[in-house]
């Protein structure tokens, strides 16, 4: 039977109920109770080892041991009466029975405190040894345990401390020999044993012989395999493994132990692969790498869990340079066998390093820098011992080339230190300490240095001599730069770099040609060098011929294409499809303006060095705000470019944006700004005050733009553009020679004077009246260009000046002309935007007229308000009508400044359309001056009616035509006797019909050029006398004088025989109608707001059958301004007239003409006229009061007619009585004088004006009271009112010229 | 009249009045909204009924502006200038379309005499550029 199945029954047996139980009979049976006990006992199965040892007393109420064992397990239960009759039985028995022993211990351990033994046994459980046997002995009170179960207890935790574990076995021992029949104690310290390789195999050993006995202790097993697994087994422990795989059945663990015991006999497979391992290892040490690889690589294929085999073959692969596999292989084996890790380090560090070296090294063949400098950096974070010192000199180069110079230095350093004969390191540390400008050092250095290193230092030297001169350079001192550049090249000379950056100082300095040979002649003896070939690619980039640096480009070779080539292309590429689109437009191809400028923009990203020119571009193609965006984007990215914001500034100025333009300059101001920034940035500025000076110049604000020029030219003086805004402050305040001085002088200075000073300065010549220099001047810039529309527009301000207006509206719409067809760029791709009406507006009243006209008429003097944050800040700019109504004023402004040029010229044209504009027009005029009835008596009503042409460059030709109608009522009573020759017959018979009246239609040519007029016509067709009537004037102004000269011949209208002549009824002799031809000129000069005039004339005197007069005139005078604004002038002077006559022929005998002629006349008055606007209506008071006093000789009857005066004086003679008179006595007066008068003119359209005027005067000898009313029709619509009130001239007044 | 033929006149005069200013109107709201094509349909509709109206002139000529078609536009706002001189903004409107049609028939022939004028230096507009590198 074998021990298990025995075990079995036992196990059986033991279930059975007590009572069932059979009782032994013999001792056999006893035997298998007590060891049914023990079963139990052994497995700490108190309850059922109780039962067990009861029955064994039932059978044998004195056994010993049973009593004993009862005994115990009752104290232990804490059941210390039963306990102790059961002691007492067992004494009785036998006083010395070693079971007596078992109860006592069972007492003892009964009393320990059985608080602290959980708190031990607590410990214990958590692995806290030294604690835990404290907490034992605390429970103990006291170091030894009291024996039997606790001692074991105590003796196991003390085993788990290796340092007391001598001590627990020879403890557990102890309590083993006092209770041999226990397994528990023989298990216990076996277990102990386990625990350390020198006992282990006794530990197996103990567990065996356990195992055979009837009652193996609980937890055997467990401790067994345990042990097994501990074990640092050999091979000849296999059959321990096979005993206990007997006994206990499969197990996956212990048979894998079993089997790897297995594989170390001498023949195994394992054992034939470790030879072939140290074979592989044996030929790689020898150098044979191949056959190392070879081994190693059918290793690792065979074994790919082999930690040596996956390490063998990383050494090979780090022996044969493939250190990235290298490094996965030994990475492998260290992972598959942590233990034997340490083995493959020092290798896989070196296989790192050198794949991450290896890295590093063809980044940077590639360009990729950043990547090289990381690879670097892993490289050289973790490098294996013993490595060469002198791999660290390309991560140095590196280093230094991304201007980490402290970090190259350090790095230089050590490998020098390292290996003081490396030239490379010596030559690497002479070119930092070159550029960090220790030359001395450097210099000495290289004397010691081997001659590579001496010959590294002349391109190290040039290239920081170059670098260096770039930073004087950009620091302003170009001479500096210059001289170490021509060191630079010195040292190297077939280095390009130096060359191309000497070439850029001397382009800069405008010697172009210098430039270019420093780099042909390196061209020519190089020109395989890729260098060169670069180099000359940046400098035609310099030049900006991008599309020569693109075919020097596409000619290097694929592999030369770094990143720096690359850069450059892509430069040259995007700034020439800029250029192209900026053509293609002047070309009129749109679309591929469009589409090159968009292939620009795509390819230049949002990168922000790009945003200027791609601004510029876009701004040309007349999408400015999106060139703004572009910017204002490129800021987004790169706040703090100070380039980017100069070049904003810019554009913001050149638009006009001036407010903003301000802001960024105050920023830029207060900014850390180079030499250079600072410089662009006062150009800026400069150009901005002067900007701001014209704005402030066009609304009238002179010493604001006075005081913003001020500090310009302080800085400036001899700067031209500043001159020149100078000169236009000083043009507005009227001081045209001050003007003309500028620019004369700038004209003088400067070699060749730009074209826009060249038209400034005909623009004051013209503004101050010299209009003969103007010319000139105009002939001269006309060599240059003939189709230029400012010259154009020069032209006709010269023909206007002139008095030629079809001319100067013929060169203004040239000028328009022109103007349409310049590509403009903002405004010429961009169709108008026409604006919508509402329809809510048909319920408004329409704006009576344009708006542009209404604006036309503010005075310059008081511009529209533009409200203003601060006194002298800077608004907005005003809009282009604003803008135009500010300036309209002072049209004879230049307007060089003004981005409105196109929008003055339509102005001007509009104007002038309107003055040339050709007229119909028809008048009716009405005069009666008081006198004798049918003598000097006049009422006269006139209807003139015109048609003008358009003025030409030819003049304006007119045709009028005038009925006439003149009558002074009939002769009668004693008047008869002073009419024609009815004196002789004493007035003639009463019933004569002496009606003086007349009626004609006057007609008339007349024709206007400029200051020149010339009329000719006759006297009213029907009156009694008609003849030919017409005038020549010319009227030419000299700055601030005018003089007008006329010579004429013109009907004498002061009394129906004058004017239309009449007939004698005596004699039936028709006489009167009287010509008055003469000569006359006028000077006036101008102050300002007065001036003073003069005037001479000569005339002579004829009429049928009237007496031939002569008569001369002088008069002089002064009139000033009093008040003077938008709605009103008002002005008022002192006049003195004079006139004299040879003889008096004011009568209407016969000889006598019937017009006023006094010998002398002399009249001192004072004339005062207010005149304004309303609206659309102009209006004119004027009046007149004065002194005057006249003096007439006497004159006979029939002047001209000796015979019949000598009948007159006969008739006198023979009748003395009568009533008749032989002539007329002399006559003085003088009295007071005075005329009044009222005009208005009223536009009812820009077509048709209407107007009319009043007046009255008592000047002369006669009271005239005139009223005339006309209407006006203009072809061409006239944007302007009159001056004045103007009307259609009668024919008694003259031509009207 | 009687009371039946005043409301039957008053009647034949109101839809006239009532119905051509709002369509004229929403020729305007159309138009900003960008809806040119519905635009022009009610502004011809308003035209027909009242052929006088300058605003609906303006209006039309504003929307063809939109079409490109600024000789049709022209037309249109020299008719409004007619029918009203002294409204600025189709004396602008009109101002601004003559100067375009001036501005790009200047360009049409300036376009045929370079092309006819052998003497004329035509602008030369440069070839593509090579390919960006990579």
């Amino acid at each position: 039977m074998t021990r298990h199945f025995r075990a079995l029954l036992i196990a059986i047996a033991m279930m059975a109920p007590l009572a069932a139980t059979a009782q032994p009979e013999d001792g056999e049976a006893l035997m298998q109770l007590v060891e049914q006990a023990r079963f139990w006992e052994a497995r700490d199965a108190e309850q059922r080892a109780s039962e067990a040892w009861q029955r064994v007393l039932a059978a044998d109420p004195d056994n010993e041991e049973a009593l004993g064992r009862l005994a115990a397990l009752r104290a232990a239960a804490g059941e210390r009466g039963e306990a102790e009759a059961l002691a007492e039985r067992l004494r009785a028995r036998n006083p010395d029975s070693r079971w007596l022993q078992t109860y006592r211990e069972a007492r003892l351990n009964a009393e320990v405190d059985r608080e602290a033994l959980r708190r031990a046994r607590e410990l214990a459980g958590t692995d806290r040894p030294e604690e835990a046997l404290e907490a034992y002995q605390r429970a103990f009170d006291g170091e030894t345990p009291p024996p039997g179960t606790l001692a074991r207890e105590y003796f196991e935790v003390m085993g788990g401390m290796p340092e007391r574990r001598a001590e627990a076995i020879e403890g557990l021992r102890d309590q083993e020999t006092r209770h041999p029949e226990d397994p528990r104690y023989t298990l216990a310290r076996a277990r102990v044993q386990s625990y350390q390789a020198a006992t282990r195999r006794a530990a197996l050993e103990t567990f065996e012989s356990l195992q055979r006995r009837t009652d193996p202790p609980e937890g055997l097993k467990a401790a067994w395999r345990q042990t097994l697994l501990w074990m640092d087994a050999e091979p000849a422990d296999m059959p321990r493994y096979d005993r206990y795989l007997a006994q206990h059945g499969p197990d996956a663990e212990v048979a894998q132990r079993r089997a790897a015991l297995a594989d170390r006999l001498p023949g195994s497979p394992r054992a034939r692969r470790d030879a072939a391992v140290q074979e592989a290892f044996a030929d790689l040490d020898a150098g044979d790498v191949d056959a190392a690889e070879s081994a190693f690589s059918a290793l690792h294929r065979k074994s790919p869990r082999s930690a040596e085999a996956a390490g063998g073959l990383g050494l090979v692969r780090l022996r044969q340079e493939r250190f990235a596999e290298a490094s996965e292989l030994l990475d492998e084996a260290m992972r598959l066998q942590p233990a034997t890790a340490g083995r493959w380090e020092s290798a896989a560090r070196s296989a790192r390093f050198f794949e991450n070296f290896e890295q590093a090294q063809s980044a940077e063949a590639e360009g990729e820098d950043e990547l090289a400098l990381a690879a670097y950096e892993r490289a050289f974070s973790a490098p294996p011992a013993g490595l060469d010192p002198t791999l660290r000199l390309p991560y140095a180069e590196l280093l230094l080339r991304q201007g980490r110079i402290t970090e190259a230095e350090s790095l230089a350093r050590q490998v020098r230190q390292a290996r003081p004969e490396s030239g490379d390191a010596v030559a690497l540390l002479v070119r930092i300490l070159i550029q960090r400008g220790e030359i001395a050092e450097a210099e000495a250095l290289a004397e010691d240095a081997p001659p590579e290193a001496r010959a590294a230092l002349a391109p190290a030297r040039a290239r920081a001599l170059r670098e260096r001169a770039g930073e004087a350079n950009a620091a302003g001192d170009r001479e500096r730069a210059k001289a170490m550049l021509r060191e630079a090249i010195a040292l190297a000379p077939d280095s390009p770099w130096p060359r191309l950056d000497l070439a850029r100082i001397l382009r800069e300095e405008g010697r172009q040609r210098e430039a270019d040979r420093l780099l042909d002649s390196l061209a020519r003896t190089h020109p395989e060098l890729e260098a060169v070939q670069l180099a000359q690619a940046y400098a035609l980039a310099d030049a900006e011929r991008w599309g020569e640096v693109l075919e020097i480009l596409e000619a290097l070779p694929t592999a030369q294409r770094d990143r720096e080539a690359g850069a450059l292309q892509r430069r040259a590429w995007i700034r020439y499809q800029i250029e192209r689109a900026r053509l293609a437009r002047e070309a009129g191809d749109y679309a591929l303006a469009f589409r090159a400028m968009s292939e620009a923009d795509a390819a230049a990203g949002n990168e922000a060095r790009f945003a200027g020119v791609l601004a510029g571009g876009w701004a040309e193609l007349g999408d400015p705000a999106r060139a703004l965006a572009y910017l204002r984007r490129a800021f987004a990215d790169a706040p703090d470019d100070i380039g980017q914001r100069l070049q904003y500034a810019g554009l913001l100025l050149e638009m006009g944006h001036y407010a903003e333009f301000e802001a960024q300059a105050e920023h830029l101001l207060e900014q850390d700004l180079d030499a250079a920034q600072s410089a662009q940035l006062e150009e800026l500025v400069i150009g901005f005050r002067i900007a701001m000076a014209d704005r402030e110049r066009q609304e009238g604000k002179l010493d604001a733009a006075y005081s913003l020029l001020r500090d310009v030219v302080r800085r400036r003086p001899r700067e031209a553009r500043v001159q020149m805004a100078l000169a236009r402050v000083f043009e507005a305040g009227g001081d045209h020679a001050e003007a003309l001085a500028i620019y004369d002088n700038l004209v003088a200075r400067l070699e060749n004077p730009d074209p826009e000073l060249l038209r400034a300065r005909v623009n004051a010549l013209l503004a101050a009246g010299h209009l003969d220099p103007a010319e000139r001047a105009l002939r001269e810039l006309e060599t240059e260009s003939k189709d230029d529309p400012e010259l154009h527009e020069l032209r006709a301000r010269l023909a206007d000046a002139r008095g030629n207006e079809g001319l100067a509206l013929r060169h203004y719409q040239r000028a328009r002309s022109l103007r349409a067809r310049e590509p403009e760029g903002r405004a010429s791709l961009q169709p108008p935007q026409l604006a919508t009406i509402e329809q809510v507006r048909r319920n408004e009243p329409l704006t009576p007229r344009p708006v542009r006209d209404a604006m036309q008429e503010r005075s310059p003097a008081a511009p529209e308000q533009v409200l203003r944050p601060r006194p002298g800040a800077f608004a907005e700019p005003v809009a282009p009508a604003q803008r135009e109504a500010r300036s309209a004023g002072a049209a004879r402004t230049f307007e060089g400044a003004s981005g409105s040029a196109g929008d003055a010229t339509a102005r001007r044209i509009d104007t002038l359309r309107g003055r040339t504009s050709g007229w119909a027009a028809g008048a009716f005029h009405s005069r009666v001056r008081d006198g004798e009835t049918g003598l000097s008596r006049l009422f006269n009503l006139e209807v003139p009616m015109e048609l003008q042409s358009a003025a030409t460059r030819l003049g304006r030709f007119g045709l009028r035509v005038t009925p006439v109608l003149v009558d002074s009522g009939d002769i009668t009573g004693p008047r008869r006797l002073r009419f024609g020759t009815l004196a002789l017959i004493d007035g003639g018979d009463a019933d004569l019909d002496l009606d003086q009246s007349d009626s004609g239609i006057a007609v008339g040519l007349r024709y206007a050029m400029g200051s020149f007029r010339a009329d000719i016509g006759s006297t009213p067709l029907g009156f009694a006398e008609e003849r030919l009537v017409g005038g020549i004037r010319w009227a030419p102004s000299f700055g601030p004088w005018q003089i007008e000269m006329a010579l004429s011949r013109r009907a004498v209208s002061d009394s129906v025989l004058s004017y239309a002549g009449t007939r004698d009824p005596l004699t039936g002799l028709s006489f009167g109608g009287v010509n008055r031809t003469g000569a006359r000129v006028d000077i006036a000069y101008e102050f300002g707001d007065y001036g003073v005039y003069g005037n001479a004339g000569f005339r002579g005197y004829d009429g049928r059958n009237t007496d031939d007069n002569n008569a001369f005139e002088v008069g002089a005078g002064a009139y000033a301004r009093a008040l003077r604004n938008r709605a009103m002038e008002l002005t008022y002077g002192l006049n003195i007239t004079s006139f004299f006559y040879d003889k008096n022929r004011r009568f209407f005998t016969l000889g006598h003409g019937g017009y006023f002629s006094p010998q002398s006349f002399v009249s001192v008055g004072v004339p005062v006229s207010l005149e304004g606007r309303y609206h659309d209506l102009v209006w004119r008071l004027h009046g007149a009061v004065g002194l005057q006093a006249f003096n007439e000789d006497g004159a006979a009857y029939y002047p001209n007619n000796p015979g019949l005066q000598a009948q007159l004086e006969e008739r006198i003679a023979l009748d003395p009585e009568s009533d008749l008179v032989a002539g007329y006595s002399d006559n003085s007066q003088s009295g007071l004088g005075y005329a009044f008068g009222a005009a208005a003119e009223y536009r009812l359209n820009r077509h048709f004006f209407a107007g009319g005027r009043l007046e009255t005067d008592n000047a002369r000898d006669f009271n005239e009271y005139q009223f005339a009313a006309f209407l006006r029709y203009y072809f061409n619509a006239q944007p302007d009112l009159p001056q004045s009130p103007r009307g259609l001239p009668a024919h008694y007044e003259g031509s009207g010229l | 009249m009687n009371d039946k033929s005043l409301i039957l006149a008053l009647a034949l005069l109101l839809p006239g009045a009532l119905i051509a200013q709002p369509e004229a109107a929403t020729g305007a709201e159309l138009l900003s909204e960008g809806q040119t094509a519905r635009a022009i349909a009610q502004l011809e509709n308003a035209l027909g009924r009242n052929p006088f109206d300058p605003v609906v002139l303006n209006n039309l000529a504003v929307a063809y502006a939109e079409t490109g078609d600024f000789r049709r536009a022209a037309e249109f706002l020299q008719r409004a200038e007619r029918l009203a001189p002294d409204d600025a903004t189709i004396t602008e409107n009109l101002l601004e379309t003559e100067n375009w049609l001036a501005r790009m028939a200047q360009r049409g022939r300036e376009e045929t005499q370079q092309q006819t004028t052998e003497s004329a230096e035509p602008i030369r507009v440069p070839p593509a550029p090579p390919p960006l590198w990579p």
